[in-house]
């Protein structure tokens, strides 16, 4: 059994074993959250929030969903929320765009911790365009690269239809590669 | 050139497969539940400063104060026109001693 499977076996929840669930969903959160939010700072944030609502939200919780799918969708739920947060707040972001162009945006300041040494470059790349991507897309392309998630699981967690999921999955690697593709015309030489 | 285009894209596009999974720093839970203490003690006026802080909240609080000085000052410059414009009108029209001969001025007539 994999990582991903385990993450789907049903479990009782109760307040009791909520410090089972952070031990075990910690790292499933972090790691969705720092694919979307890209920084290890507001990543960690962002999961003690996911866990607080998940404590708040216990009671309520119906099993209508299994709990993996409840927790993902409360991590990304609350990741999209901080980035667009961040965004609005941002301050002189519009200056800077005014005096610097596009440039802002097209430096790769990410560097996931995971990644190894030799792919490093490369995959800030991919991160830079990753962020670019429609928050549905990103979103199919982050559970499915980062945490191996199927088709099936990914429709689940966004509540759409498989089909749904795998045009997701197509759109948001079509869209990537034309922003590589942008990319490296300007900056590859 | 449109070859090594080629390449570092698809580079890019597989170099986070078989990334490792990253890990948020130790001690989340001691966190959590500090955070879910702290959450517990909040205060009425915590929350009430919470609020207040919320720059939609100061916006409108600036918009109030502004609207209710121009109200005021409007209401003033009403009240000193009203107040000149009385001031012009009442000699002539209440003071009977400028053409109205009174008891007064009969008694005190000198031969």
């Amino acid at each position: 059994m994999n990582g991903h499977e385990s993450i789907f076996i049903e479990e009782q929840i109760s307040e009791e074993n909520f410090a089972d669930i952070v031990n075990a969903r910690q790292q499933m959160v972090y790691n969705t959250a720092l694919g979307i939010v890209q920084n290890e700072e507001d990543a960690e944030d962002i999961t003690q929030e996911v866990f607080l609502k998940v404590y708040e939200g216990l009671n309520d919780f119906r099993r209508e969903a299994k709990i993996s799918t409840w927790i993902y969708r409360i991590t990304i739920t609350t990741a999209l929320d901080f980035e667009k947060q961040k965004k609005r707040h941002k301050r002189g972001g519009l200056l800077k765009r005014v005096f610097a162009g596009k440039e802002v945006d097209e430096t790769p300041d990410f560097y996931h911790p995971g990644i190894a040494l030799d792919k490093k470059e490369d995959a800030a790349v991919l991160f830079l365009a990753i962020k670019k991507l429609p928050e549905k897309q990103k979103t199919a392309f982050l559970l499915h690269k980062v945490e191996g998630l199927t088709n099936n699981e990914i429709a689940e967690i966004l509540s759409i239809s498989l089909q749904a999921a795998e045009s997701l999955q197509v759109r948001a690697k079509n869209n990537l590669r034309n922003y590589l593709k942008e990319y490296y015309e300007k900056h590859f030489i | 050139m449109s070859n090594n285009i080629n390449t570092k894209i698809n580079q890019a596009m597989l170099s986070i497969d078989g990334m490792e999974k990253a890990s948020p720093k130790p001690f989340l839970l001691t966190r959590v539940n500090a955070a879910l203490n702290n959450r517990g003690a909040e205060t009425i006026w915590t929350k009430i400063a919470f609020y207040l802080k919320k720059p939609t909240v100061a916006a409108v609080a600036i918009l109030l104060v502004f609207t209710v000085n121009i109200i005021a000052i409007n209401n003033r410059n009403k009240l000193v026109e009203r107040e000149s414009l009385t001031k012009s009108i009442s000699p002539q029209k209440y003071d009977f001693a400028i053409n109205v001969s009174v008891m007064y001025d009969i008694e005190n007539q000198e031969p």
